[in-house]
């Protein structure tokens, strides 16, 4: 019996540059609920538009996703199911420079419902989750890129996904605060059994993943044996 | 978090950003209201000037072209008076001359005890009286800004004139001439039984009728009532064709600079814009969110600049090169104007951009950061 898909796409075209760039070209993947995937291949290869079209926020010119158990269609579905279904990490923190850490995750949270103390409980909550509790009341621009991205992180848990999707999440960090995010994703992944997809230059990232997606050209493919193609 | 909550803690850091968008909207306000109140101010001041001297109707002669050069008989004022709906006639005498410290002053100058003496406040001393010879009383603002007191001498058409009252008048104008007996000045600008216009007063309640056959008895004379006066000579249609062409150009001037930093303002926050719709804000949200910033900095904005413009006009208009002869005219309607204008041009420079960049897939923002 095949496991269950968080995520199962076929056929993703895409394109820049009026067609003189293929960025997707008829790629098919398909993520097992719970699984850690790590989508690896050298620059350009097409990683981070894959990621972002299986997010919905990039349009692609033909293929079908079917994602957390839907098939977003509209602008309107990928945005209500980045609000339910996906949380979203990126290589920078892309937190709001006016509001303090905890008001960077309670925007996560929207307007669905709670108080405005309940969010602050939450995002405080969160904030503990990624060990970033002393710095809940201050601004982006006073701490450090490994802080800022564990918000980040924080951010994307706010409205408890099924799918965490990072793209090159350490990145920008050097390899302590690298090693802390790497850590902070897989524990999540551990202890709650999300879906995490992550684009990586870093062999050693995509090695604690239980598969790896090689992009190449536009094209790309599982080589571990041990996830379906 | 409300698009509410957002736009308010966004407004609340002093982000260069903001505090440019904030100025530019401001200074596009001010010269707004500080042109068009100056433009307006040029315009309305002759006629405020007349307006308020109690004159109904001005006459001058027929294609004069202007109130200085205008030339009439003295017996056209008797002529005048005697027609029905005329209660009372004022020959006046204009003429420009030049002080000894090289000043330019206007004269005017009409019979002792006709009508427009009456709209002189004296502040000092007194009006000339029948049989004075050479005496002149001095507008309150030329006297302060001139130091004349009364008792001085004055030089007036290179002769010397006893200074024996300061007054004050109404308009802003009227403050700021110098004043003397009708056939002292006729005699030393050799216009003796000349004047340049003549005054009327009319019967209020056929004032119009009585124009009309003014008009028809008197076809060589132009007869305007004096709330149309300032359009009909060549410096009140200059004032008015330069207030219509400064308002023009102000208002196109705001509209463009509030409209180009607006638009840059939401450009710059693309990558903002794209995070949100990536852990989920509706694109309506967004867009309310940043329409909410756009109208409370074009408010805030828009009040700092209607005060600086009032100021700014304020300050221009006590230059010394034209203090006295000009007052701002920045009225109620000038300033919700301008208000309307700023918040109008606010929200257009915030929504376009706004719906431009969240109709954007957030990964052209994100991949190109």
């Amino acid at each position: 019996m095949r496991e269950a898909l968080a995520i199962s796409a076929r056929g993703l075209r895409c394109t820049f540059r009026q067609g003189q760039v293929r960025a997707l070209d008829g790629v098919d993947i398909d993520v097992p609920a719970g699984a850690a995937v790590a989508i690896t291949g050298p620059s350009g290869s097409g990683k981070t538009t894959l990621i972002h079209a299986l997010a919905g926020l990039q349009p692609v010119e033909a293929g079908d996703i079917d994602i957390a158990g839907g098939t977003p269609e509209t602008a309107q579905d990928w945005t209500a199911l980045r609000r339910s279904q996906i949380g979203m990490v990126f290589q920078e923190d892309w937190l709001l420079p006016a509001l303090t850490a905890a008001q960077n995750v309670e925007i996560a949270l929207g307007e669905n419902g709670l108080s405005a103390a309940e969010r602050r409980q939450r995002a405080l909550a969160l904030l503990a989750r990624v060990n970033a509790s002393d710095f809940a009341d201050y601004r982006p621009a006073g701490l450090s890129g490994g802080e800022r991205q564990r918000i980040a992180v924080a951010r994307s848990l706010a409205n408890s996904p099924a799918i965490l999707m990072a793209d090159e999440p350490t990145g920008e960090l050097d390899s302590a605060n690298a090693e802390r995010i790497i850590d902070l994703l897989f524990g999540l992944h551990a202890a709650e059994g999300l879906t995490l997809l992550i684009v990586t230059h870093d062999a050693d990232l995509a090695a604690r993943c239980q598969a790896q997606f090689v992009m190449r050209d536009g094209r790309g493919a599982y080589v571990d044996a041990g996830v379906p193609a | 978090m409300t698009a509410l909550t957002l736009a308010l803690r966004n407004l609340s850091i002093w982000h260069p950003r903001n505090i440019g968008a904030l100025a530019g909207i401001m200074i596009a306000v001010a010269s707004l209201v500080a042109l068009i109140g100056l433009a307006r101010g040029v315009q309305e001041s002759l006629a405020s000037a007349l307006v308020n001297r109690g004159t109904d109707a001005l006459v001058t002669e027929a294609g004069a072209f202007d109130l200085i050069s205008s030339i009439l008989m003295e017996e056209t004022a008797m002529a005048l008076a005697k027609q029905p709906g005329v209660t009372a006639v004022a020959p006046e005498l204009s003429r420009l001359t030049t002080l000894r410290d090289g000043r330019s002053v206007a004269v005017t100058a009409w019979p002792v005890g006709t009508f427009p003496w009456d709209s002189l406040k004296v502040t000092d001393g007194r009006l000339p009286a029948t049989g004075d010879g050479q005496v002149a009383v001095i507008g309150q603002s030329l006297a302060t800004r001139a130091g004349f007191a009364v008792g001085d001498r004055i030089e007036l058409f290179h002769t010397e004139f006893q200074v024996v009252g300061l007054v004050t008048a109404q308009s802003v104008l009227g403050r700021s001439l110098v004043y003397a007996a009708l056939p002292v000045v006729q005699e030393l600008t050799f216009r003796d039984g000349q004047v340049t216009s003549v005054g009327l007063q009319l019967d209020k309640d056929q004032s119009a009728e009585t124009l009309t056959q003014l008009r028809d008895g008197f076809p060589a004379l132009n007869i305007e009532a004096t709330a149309d006066l300032s359009d009909s000579y060549f410096f009140g249609q200059i004032a008015r064709v330069l207030a219509l062409t400064i308002s023009t150009v102000a208002m196109l001037s705001a509209v463009l600079v509030i409209f180009t930093t607006m638009s840059t303002a939401v450009n710059a926050r693309r990558g903002e814009l794209a995070i949100l719709s990536a852990i989920g804000w509706p694109r309506q949200r967004i867009v309310a969110s940043l329409l909410i910033e756009g109208a409370v900095l074009s408010a805030i904005a828009g009040v700092l600049g209607i005060l600086g413009g009032a100021l700014g006009a304020q300050v221009v208009t006590a230059l010394p090169s034209i203090t006295g002869y000009i007052a701002p005219v920045i009225g109620p309607v000038l300033l919700v104007q301008a208000f309307l204008v700023s918040m109008a041009v606010g929200l257009l420079g915030t929504v376009i951009p706004a719906l431009r960049a969240t109709a954007r897939a957030p990964a052209d923002i994100l991949r190109s950061r």
